[in-house]
């Protein structure tokens, strides 16, 4: 038996607005309110809404055949709630129907993990409390922000108790052997390792639409029989992408609903195939070898690593700067502090910054809301400025009150 | 190749360009680069240098002359009046009045420059005739002979207020020049040997070139349409190539000359690598001025007791420096000043010797103290130096070399964050955006410094403004200082900032990135298209500049990510890479 294990990640962030300089120690609202409201309204209308509307539909038509997974970040749940509730009302349908997994991640979609374990297991728990509430369920599989992922990950997750965890295939870790496999950690005998098929996922998220490529274009019944090609040479097919591939990255016309509307059915048509969520895939397989990762890799670009976010000083500067301030926020003991740090710590707001692929504006310009990576810097430091001199007030007040 | 300046003699942006072309292009051509001045010490073996001061226009011989005037009496007189209305310079000779907003690009001397019209009368029985017309003489002949026109190259200045004059003599020589010579192709540099140009193309037919390092419109505004103006459009619409220095200067170029775009190729300038050096700011800034070689920076004293307390502290004293003194002789571009040491120790001599009050003369400098007392005395006596400025060197070892007046300017500082503005200070490089910027700037930071070194028609009311709005603690107005100078600053500054409302390349900027400076400059500047790492705002927008500069100065990873980038943006940027361009120009032009 093969399984194809969907994973979607929804994510947004809460951007910050463009604040100048001549604004530190005045204004203490940091977040484009407008723009990020704009933007979900429109996402949702384009993608979430209309995509989970069609899985709830294929979900029902093939009788629970068709599974899927999704990890919603906190702070994306969150502008749900403020901006357009009907997202989650779609996505409790959805889990109510018992066919579809939601995954644990950090609240904040930060890079917490490598600055500090502390703060990376209070987001941790603060996600797994959020789905519960809306959803009813715990996650019991993790996989960090944009699969930023190392053994060191593997065993701190494995020690909070998490069965599973997701993370990129990387050929030069693979080294030749097949991502379509469960695997283990050196790092801990308590979690199994639920590899990316990078190929296979880009065909869906990437390159779908694009006719200069020798697949152009892909339909259902091609996929499906590249799917059906690994019979007996692979068992779980990891294709693991971002939600807003579905009306958003693709759009419509590009025919990605069609597509998405018709693959269930051609993988199905293959009595060795079916799909999994990545939590019965651990359930069903054995693992099958070692993949040992002692430095981190991620999901991003062609070098998989942490590069697109802490590649250049200015990013290396800003995280630092956010980081170094959690003692003196946690002492502040308040909640609403507590929280601005932690949409602080959101990893686009780095991601923004990266000059790797600025002077020939690719995949990262598309994606920020500033002109350039100077400008997400300028505007992030000098609201970081702003916050620091916010919490040594905030600090001051409370010695005073003692 | 027809330029106007070349060094080592004193030259602005169009002598560095036109010498580092020059040098890097004579591996793909035969070049003889006809320049008014070059001095016959400096040797180059890449290419032949002409300067006309030092040819004897009777070494020309009678024949090419001839030649020439007969190729001028074959036009028949229609065409002769007809290119009189068009292309020569006799268009410039026929205007009566001047805009008096004509900023006279390197040239200082406002008032003067139209003085001496020059008009060329080709039936003058001595061939080389030439009428010149004043304001208040029009029409009423002076004949200028070849000594005469011998005298004008050997002037020390290649602009000066007579510029019209000798461009109108550079044009005649040179096209006699040109009879002599073998060659296949024209290429001249800037509106001064445009007419040149066009006359060659004319009488030989050859294809021509023109390089544009900078345009009027740029100069004075958008709508200037002078007679330099229409000297560079003349050229332009001759020339078989046009090359501007920029794809910005190429726009301006279309957008207000009318050129045809397809005879446009943008060709950057390039840069010689320099050996860049990082400085301690000093823990009393009044060393600042004080010269040191690159790489002897030691050489600053740190104690230096100041002769002006802080209350004496006006606008007048501010500017009270040497440098002053140079102005009148040196306003060019302060940007792309090339001197040879010794250059620079005759002409700013207190620069030499600014040393402390107790710290004894290094050995290896007495040679040069020695020779500059003499040459100090010398602009004593010609009332070059003012004799209160300075004190001559006393070469004792621990007298005081000079009491620096200028002194004054730099008790009221500390280590801070230096804010580098480098260049004349005129409308075109936006010197009240700047002082606009600073006053948004300190309203959040007081721990910085804008350092003004330039001198220029907007200096005045600048420091004016700077007093009414009680901002002097932030401003360091140096005047003009030295190549050597501009490194000592470059190696200890924070953020070099240009906000020029049109800037056709930006060299300094380039230079600035090269000691490692991050940049923060407008948009409206060529550089800003090689630089891909500068920070940059449009030149009006002083919101937008104090923003950057507060990040650059506060925040160290953008700093350092800029600086980091900015060295490989710096290796595309060599005269290698304009000389291949042009080359293939001259292929193409000449097959």
């Amino acid at each position: 038996m093969t399984s194809v294990c969907f994973y979607f990640q929804v994510h947004q962030p809460f951007r910050l607005k463009p604040y100048h300089f001549e604004n530190i120690g005045e204004d203490h609202f940091y977040e484009f309110t407008q723009q990020n409201s704009d933007i979900l309204q429109r996402v949702a209308a384009k993608c979430y809404l209309r995509t989970n509307a069609l899985i709830l539909d294929l979900i029902g038509k093939h009788e629970g055949k068709f599974r899927v997974s999704y990890s919603i970040s906190g702070v994306c749940l969150e502008q749900f709630e403020l901006y357009q509730p009907e997202v989650i009302e779609s996505f409790k349908k959805l889990v109510a129907t018992g066919c579809v997994e939601i995954l644990a991640e950090t609240y904040y979609h930060s890079l917490a993990f490598f600055y500090s374990r502390k703060e990376f297991d209070r987001q941790i728990a603060k996600h797994s409390e959020k789905v519960f509430q809306l959803f009813g369920v715990r996650p019991q599989v993790f996989r960090n922000t944009e699969l930023m992922y190392s053994n060191d990950v593997a065993r701190h997750v494995a020690e909070l108790g998490y069965k599973g965890i997701l993370c990129e295939g990387v050929d030069r870790i693979l080294a030749g052997r097949s991502p379509n496999f469960i695997y283990s950690t050196p790092a801990s005998d308590n979690i199994a390792l639920l590899l990316k098929n990078y190929s296979l996922s880009d065909d869906i998220a990437f390159r779908f639409s694009n006719r200069d490529w020798a697949d152009y274009p892909l339909n259902a019944p091609k996929f499906g029989k590249w799917i059906h090609s690994t019979a007996g040479n692979a068992e779980t097919i990891n294709l693991f992408m971002d939600y807003e591939t579905f009306g958003e990255h693709q759009w419509p016309e590009t025919g990605i609903f069609d597509f998405l509307e018709y693959m269930p059915g051609e993988i199905l048509k293959h009595g060795d195939f079916d799909f999994k969520t990545p939590s019965e895939a651990i359930a069903a397989y054995p693992r099958r070898d070692l993949y040992d990762v002692p430095y981190p890799i991620s999901w991003a670009d062609a070098e998989r690593d942490l590069s697109a976010w802490l590649e250049n000083r200015m990013q290396q500067s800003a995280l630092q700067a956010v980081y170094s301030m959690e003692e003196d926020v946690m002492r502040t003991g308040d909640a609403e502090l507590i929280h601005t740090w932690g949409k602080l710590q959101t990893s686009d707001h780095f991601y923004y910054m990266s000059t790797k692929f600025w002077s020939d504006g690719d995949v990262h310009k598309y994606f920020s809301p500033f002109d350039n990576p100077y400008d997400a810097a300028i505007f992030y430091m000098n609201i970081l400025s702003d916050f620091k001199i916010t919490v040594q007030k905030a600090l001051a007040k409370k010695e005073l009150v003692k | 190749m027809l330029g106007w300046e070349f060094p080592p003699l004193l030259t602005g942006g169009l002598g560095i360009a036109c010498y580092g072309l020059s040098k890097a292009l004579a591996e793909y051509a035969d070049l003889t680069v006809i320049v008014p001045r070059s001095d016959p010490e400096f040797k180059i073996n890449q290419f032949n240098l002409i300067g006309l001061n030092h040819i004897k226009l009777e070494d020309m011989s009678r024949e090419q002359t001839e030649i020439i005037q007969r190729q001028n009496q074959n036009l028949n007189l229609a065409e002769i009046n007809r290119e009189r209305a068009d292309n020569d310079y006799h268009k410039f000779a026929a205007v009566h009045e001047i805009s008096a907003d004509f900023d006279p690009y390197p040239v200082k001397s406002l008032g003067k420059l139209y003085s001496g019209m020059v008009d060329f009368d080709s039936s003058h029985p001595e061939g080389s005739g030439y009428t010149t017309t004043t304001h208040t003489q029009h029409k009423k002949s002076i004949v200028l002979n070849a000594a005469e026109a011998e005298a004008l190259f050997s002037d020390m200045d290649v602009y000066g207020p007579n510029i019209m004059r000798k461009v109108a003599a550079y044009t005649e020589v040179v096209c006699k020049l040109a009879m002599t010579l073998d060659f296949d192709l024209i290429h001249a540099h800037d509106w001064i040997t445009y007419t040149a140009a066009v006359r060659i193309k004319k009488l030989t037919g050859k294809p021509m070139v023109v390089h544009v390092h900078s345009l009027e419109t740029d100069r004075v505004d958008t709508n200037a349409r002078n007679t330099v103006f229409e000297i560079e459009r003349n050229g332009m619409l001759a020339a078989d190539r046009v090359l501007p220095v920029s794809n910005f200067t190429r726009n301006n170029i279309i957008a207000n000359y009318g050129i045809d775009p397809n005879k446009l190729v943008t060709v950057y300038n390039g840069i010689a690598p320099v050996k860049a050096y990082k400085t301690d700011k000093p823990a009393d800034i009044k060393s600042v001025m004080q010269t040191v070689n690159p790489g002897q920076a030691d050489l600053i004293n740190s104690d230096f007791t100041p002769t002006v307390s802080r209350a004496d502290e006006t606008a007048d004293n501010l500017i009270d420096l040497p440098a002053e003194i140079f102005h009148s002789r040196f306003s060019l571009e302060p940007d792309f000043i090339y001197r040879s040491k010794d250059e620079i120790y005759k002409t700013v001599p207190y620069l030499a010797t600014a040393l402390d009050k107790t710290k004894s003369v290094p050995n290896q400098s007495k040679a040069d103290l020695q020779e500059l007392r003499i040459s100090n005395s010398a602009m004593l006596e010609s009332g070059q130096l003012d004799p209160e400025m300075i004190k001559l060197p006393d070469l004792g070892a621990n007298e005081p070399l000079y009491d620096l007046k200028a002194a004054n300017l730099f008790n009221s500082l500390n280590p801070e964050k230096w804010v580098v503005f480098l260049g004349r200070v005129t409308r075109q490089k936006s010197p009240f955006m700047m002082l606009e910027t600073a006053r948004k700037l300190v309203k959040k930071m007081k721990n910085v410094k804008f350092f003004v070194a330039g001198t220029g028609d907007q200096l005045g009311s600048l420091k004016q403004q700077v007093e009414v709005e009680g901002l002097q603690e932030y401003f360091v107005f140096t005047g003009f200082i030295s190549k050597a100078e501009v490194g000592l600053l470059l190696s200890r500054a924070d953020v070099y900032f240009m906000p020029s409302i049109s800037e056709p390349f930006g060299l300094s900027a380039v230079e600035a990135a090269q000691f490692d400076v991050p940049c923060v400059i407008s948009k409206q500047s060529g550089v800003a298209e090689l630089l891909t790492h500068a920070l940059k705002a449009n030149f009006w927008d002083t919101d937008k500049f104090s923003d950057l500069l507060y990040a650059v100065l506060n925040f160290d990873g953008i700093k350092e990510t800029i600086v980091g980038h900015t060295r490989n943006d710096l290796k595309a940027i060599t005269w290698q890479n304009a000389a291949k361009t042009v080359s293939e120009i001259y292929t193409e032009l000449i097959s």
